[in-house]
C-alpha cells in the first residue's frame, strides 16, 4: 500500500510517500524557521499563509523524488488534529482535493499518533511500549498498546520542555529554536555546576505529569545562588540546565515503564535529538530504548503517511467529520 | 479584589471565586514574574471551569484556545506574549480576530503588545508570598 502523507498541523509543512506504513519512499519539509525566527517562536497567523504558498510545490516535490504518479497512490493521509487551525486547515483542504482530483481514498490521522508512529519507521518496535513525546508544544507519556491504541498517563502542568530549552536559550543569548543552541553549549559545561531542582511530583493525582516551570525559574533567576562555581559560564549553566531537564524526562519515562511493567520505551518529538538524551539511553540493561532518526524526530510527514496506512487497514476512507480540523486532542486519556 | 492564597489548594478556591466575576469580552492581563503561577493560575480556572481536557502552555503558539463553555462563557483564550520581540504589532499576529466572538481572553506579557494591552479590560497581578503562597490583586481597567 502506497500512501502519500500531508503534514502541517504547525509551522512546516511536509510531504511524503511510504510503502506499507514503513518503507520511505520520500519525505519533503519546507521548514518555515527563518519566518519565525524574529519572533522567536512559531507565529500561527505566518503559518498558515506561508502553508498556502508551499503545500502544492512540497506535495510535487515527494511524488518526483519517490518517482510515483499520482495513479500509483493507493490513498492519502492527512493531519488533521491537534495543531494550529489555520495551519491544519491549509493541509487538510489540499489533501482533500487531491483526493477528489486523483480520485484516491483519504483518512485523517491525529500528530501525536503520528510521532508515535515515527518509531515504526525504522523496522518494528514492538508493543506495549512507553512513549515520551517531548518538542515544543507537547510534553507528554503515553502508554502505547498499538498504533492507534494510545493511552495519555500525564503531561506538564505549566511549560512544554521544549519551551523550557528555548527560554533557558534565550536568558543566555542564544537565538531559537533553542534545543540545539542548549545542546551545543552544553557540551564543554559542567553538568554539576548548579543543582537545579528536579520536580518529580510524586503524589498520585500527578504521577506521570511533568512541571518545566520551577526549573526555568531557578535558571533565569537563581543561577548563581548555589553554584559550586562562583561564577558558572552560560556553557555550565546550559549543562546544569540539560542534565536536571533530560534526567527528570527519563526518570518519568522509567517510573512508567516499572509501574506498567512495560520494559520497552521510546522518545519521539523535537527534544528526542537531544544528544545528553541519546548518550544516556545507550546500553540501558533494564529498558530496550528506541529513538527515531534524527530525520523524522520533528515534524514530518513519513510518519503521518506511515501511520496512514495503519489507518486504511483498520477503520478505511475518512467519514465527512473526520475532515474537521481540531485544535487540541479531544480527550485528556487517550490520543483520538 | 486582594486575596491571600498560603496555598496552592487555597488558589484553587481563589479561581473557582474568581469565575463568578467572568463575563465573555473581558480581556484579563495576569501580571507577575517568571515563575510566578500566570499558566497554573490558568489551569485551575480551565479546572473551576470543569474543563477536563489536555492543559498547554500558550507560549509555543502564542494563544491557546479553550471551550466553549456554555451557557455562561463562549471561548477562553490563553495568550503568552513573552518571547515577541519589542515593536511587534497586534496585525501581525492576527489577534484582533480574538475580540470579535466575544471570547474571554487572559493574556500574559501583555506589555510586549501595546496595542493588544490597550484593549485589556481586567489586571489580576499575581506576586509569589513564600512557598505555594500567592498574593492576588484583581482589579477593573478604566475604558
Amino acid at each position: 500500500m502506497r500512501i502519500l502523507g500531508i503534514e502541517s498541523s504547525c509551522d512546516d509543512m511536509a510531504a511524503a510517500v511510504v510503502e506499507d506504513g514503513r518503507r520511505v519512499l520520500s519525505s519533503v519539509i519546507s521548514s518555515q524557521d527563518a519566518f519565525h525566527q524574529a519572533f522567536r517562536g512559531v507565529v500561527p497567523e505566518i503559518a498558515a499563509r506561508r502553508h498556502l504558498e508551499t503545500v502544492i510545490p512540497v506535495v510535487e516535490k515527494a511524488l518526483t523524488d519517490a518517482g510515483v504518479a499520482p495513479g500509483q497512490l493507493d490513498g492519502i493521509a492527512v493531519t488533521s488534529r491537534p495543531g494550529l487551525i489555520g495551519s491544519l486547515l491549509v493541509g487538510l483542504t489540499a489533501a482533500r482535493s487531491l483526493a477528489l482530483a486523483w480520485g484516491k481514498p483519504l483518512v485523517t490521522v491525529n500528530h501525536l499518533a503520528a510521532h508515535a508512529w515515527s518509531l515504526q519507521l525504522s523496522g518494528v518496535f514492538d508493543w506495549p511500549h512507553i512513549i515520551l513525546l517531548v518538542s515544543g508544544g507537547h510534553t507528554l507519556l503515553l502508554h502505547a498498546r498499538g498504533p492507534l491504541d494510545l493511552e495519555i498517563l500525564g503531561s506538564t502542568l505549566d511549560d512544554a520542555c521544549g519551551e523550557a530549552f528555548d527560554k533557558v536559550a534565550k536568558h543566555l543569548g542564544e537565538g531559537w529554536p533553542g534545543g540545539p543552541a542548549i545542546d551545543r553549549l552544553a557540551k564543554t559545561g559542567d553538568p554539576l555546576a548548579i543543582p537545579y531542582p528536579r520536580v518529580m511530583l510524586d503524589d498520585a493525582a500527578h504521577r506521570y505529569d511533568f512541571s518545566f516551570s520551577g526549573l526555568k525559574t531557578s535558571v533565569l533567576y537563581h543561577t548563581a545562588r548555589l553554584a559550586r562555581k562562583s561564577d558558572p559560564t552560560a556553557s555550565d549553566i546550559a549543562a546544569s540546565f540539560q542534565q536536571s531537564a533530560i534526567h527528570t524526562l527519563l526518570e518519568k519515562t522509567r517510573r512508567a515503564c516499572r509501574d506498567l511493567g512495560v520494559p520497552r520505551a521510546g522518545i519521539v518529538g523535537g527534544v528526542s535529538a537531544n544528544s545528553l538524551l541519546r548518550d544516556l539511553t545507550r546500553g540501558d540493561g533494564e529498558i530496550e530504548w528506541a529513538l527515531p532518526p534524527l530525520s523524522v524526530c520533528t515534524d514530518n510527514a513519513a510518519m503521518v503517511a506511515g501511520l496512514g496506512a495503519e489507518v486504511f487497514l483498520r477503520s478505511g476512507p475518512a467519514t465527512p467529520d473526520a475532515l474537521r480540523p481540531l485544535t487540541r486532542n479531544p480527550d485528556a486519556r487517550k490520543v483520538v | 479584589m486582594r486575596r491571600l492564597c498560603p496555598t496552592l489548594d487555597a488558589t484553587r478556591e481563589f479561581a473557582r471565586e474568581l469565575l463568578t466575576l467572568l463575563e465573555p469580552g473581558q480581556c484579563w492581563i495576569l501580571d507577575g514574574a517568571v515563575g510566578a503561577g500566570k499558566t497554573t493560575f490558568t489551569r485551575l480556572l480551565l479546572g473551576a471551569l470543569e474543563y477536563r481536557g489536555l492543559f498547554q502552555s500558550p507560549t509555543f503558539t502564542l494563544v491557546q484556545e479553550y471551550g466553549p463553555f456554555p451557557p455562561r462563557l463562549g471561548l477562553v483564550r490563553h495568550a503568552d506574549f513573552y518571547r515577541l520581540p519589542p515593536g511587534t504589532r497586534a496585525e501581525s499576529l492576527g489577534s484582533e480576530e480574538w475580540f470579535e466572538d466575544g471570547s474571554l481572553i487572559f493574556v500574559e506579557w501583555a506589555q510586549r503588545l501595546p496595542g493588544f494591552e490597550a484593549l485589556a479590560t481586567h489586571r489580576l497581578s499575581i506576586e509569589p508570598a513564600g512557598g505555594e503562597a500567592r498574593l492576588f490583586v484583581a482589579h477593573r481597567l478604566a475604558p
